[in-house]
């Protein structure tokens, strides 16, 4: 079944289409806040806050604006990023260097359905491929904006470089991302 | 806002790290848009909607959906296996009028086949035990899906006719047994 039907299940109350939905997006959902939070336990919490929420605020959902998957994904994004800026995890991130920041890396896959985690890693590899082949430089500027949230006057004052050149970067990073999976994807 | 200053908003803006003032801004600039401009925030959009994948795929303890389904007051429930979505390879039920629907009775096969591991889930709480016989679930469940359907035992003439066979068939060696 499609997720927006599903979804319309879940707004007339279907708690059977809610256990459907989270079996199927659980680990999408998970490994978004994961790449965001990295603590496990923390981001359990996260997934917890993440699906409690699309269930009492099923209502406010709007079919014309998002797609279920896409409004998960940035309900998930935006309780992450609010948990790494609560102030327990202020200064847990150290890295002021470039050289540092995390990357886009390849991952092995854990297997549940080996024909689903196929076709999955198959997106994954095409849409890594396609952001490794972006310079090393703009590739951690769509990480830490994405996965941080951090602005781009942030971004400036953590590797101290210019406000212009991050948001040239930024631009430039993007439309090539386009680029690239407009024929991968 | 030229060309170049739109789309340093526009990339901001899809990754989602503009301020609200920014934003509300953006917005604005975004409904007078040229064409052009408006071409390049759908790419811009469209790329940005592609970076959750690019993430390391892992999974949640199998506890979190209890917990999850739990706080929403749901009844608690064996995950369900994933094989309608993704296995391409099963044919789908045939919607004839003269067929019934018996998708309920693939489940009490899978729930049976399962039922060593749902009596596990009950009585234990060993994460790990827990997510190797998940695992195993899916897939098996996805087995007896196919077996099922592979045996078309989702039409009425097989389901009917199939277990009747089978019984005059018992009878009939049962009956010709030699003494």
């Amino acid at each position: 079944m499609l997720a927006r039907n599903l979804m319309a299940q879940v707004l007339r109350n279907d708690p059977k289409a809610f256990a459907e939905i989270y079996d199927r997006f659980n680990r999408l959902v998970y490994s978004v806040i994961l790449n965001i939070v990295r603590s496990p336990a923390e981001s359990e919490e996260v997934l917890q806050e993440v699906f409690v929420t699309l269930w009492s605020k099923r209502k406010e959902y709007d079919f014309s604006k998002s797609s279920p998957v896409t409004w998960m994904i940035t309900l998930a994004r935006n309780r992450a990023i609010d948990k790494i800026r609560s102030s327990e995890y202020k200064g847990t991130m150290k890295s002021s260097s470039i050289e540092d920041a995390p990357t886009f890396s390849s991952a092995e896959m854990d297997g549940e359905n080996p024909l689903e985690n196929a076709l999955l890693e198959e997106k994954q590899k095409m849409i890594r491929q396609a952001l490794q082949t972006l310079p090393q430089d703009q590739q951690i500027i769509i990480r830490v904006a994405y996965f941080e949230g951090l602005s781009q006057s942030e971004i400036a004052g953590r590797y101290s470089i210019p406000l212009g050149t991050v948001k040239t970067r930024m631009r430039l990073a993007m439309k090539k991302l386009y680029d690239l999976l407009k024929e991968a994807v | 806002m030229n060309q170049e200053q739109f789309e340093e908003m526009a990339a901001a803006y899809c990754l989602g790290v503009l301020s609200d003032d920014e934003r509300m801004t953006f917005e604005r600039a975004l409904a007078a848009a040229s064409p052009q401009q408006r071409q390049a925030f759908e790419q811009m959009r469209l790329a940005a909607r592609h970076l959750p994948a690019s993430t390391e795929l892992a999974s949640p303890t199998p506890e979190a959906r209890q917990r999850i389904l739990n706080a929403i007051g749901a009844p608690s429930s064996a995950p369900q296996a994933t094989f309608e979505v993704t296995d391409t390879s099963i044919e789908p039920v045939s919607k004839s009028r003269f067929n019934f629907d018996f998708t309920n009775s693939t489940q009490f096969f899978v729930k049976l086949k399962n039922y060593k591991k749902i009596k596990f889930d009950t009585k234990n709480n060993d994460a790990e035990k827990t997510a190797e016989l998940d695992k195993t679930y899916k897939i098996e469940s996805a087995l007896v899906e196919k077996i099922y359907r592979k045996l078309r035992l989702d039409r009425p003439i097989v389901a009917v006719v199939l277990p009747g066979v089978l019984f005059f068939a018992a009878l009939f060696f049962f009956l010709n047994k030699p003494t």
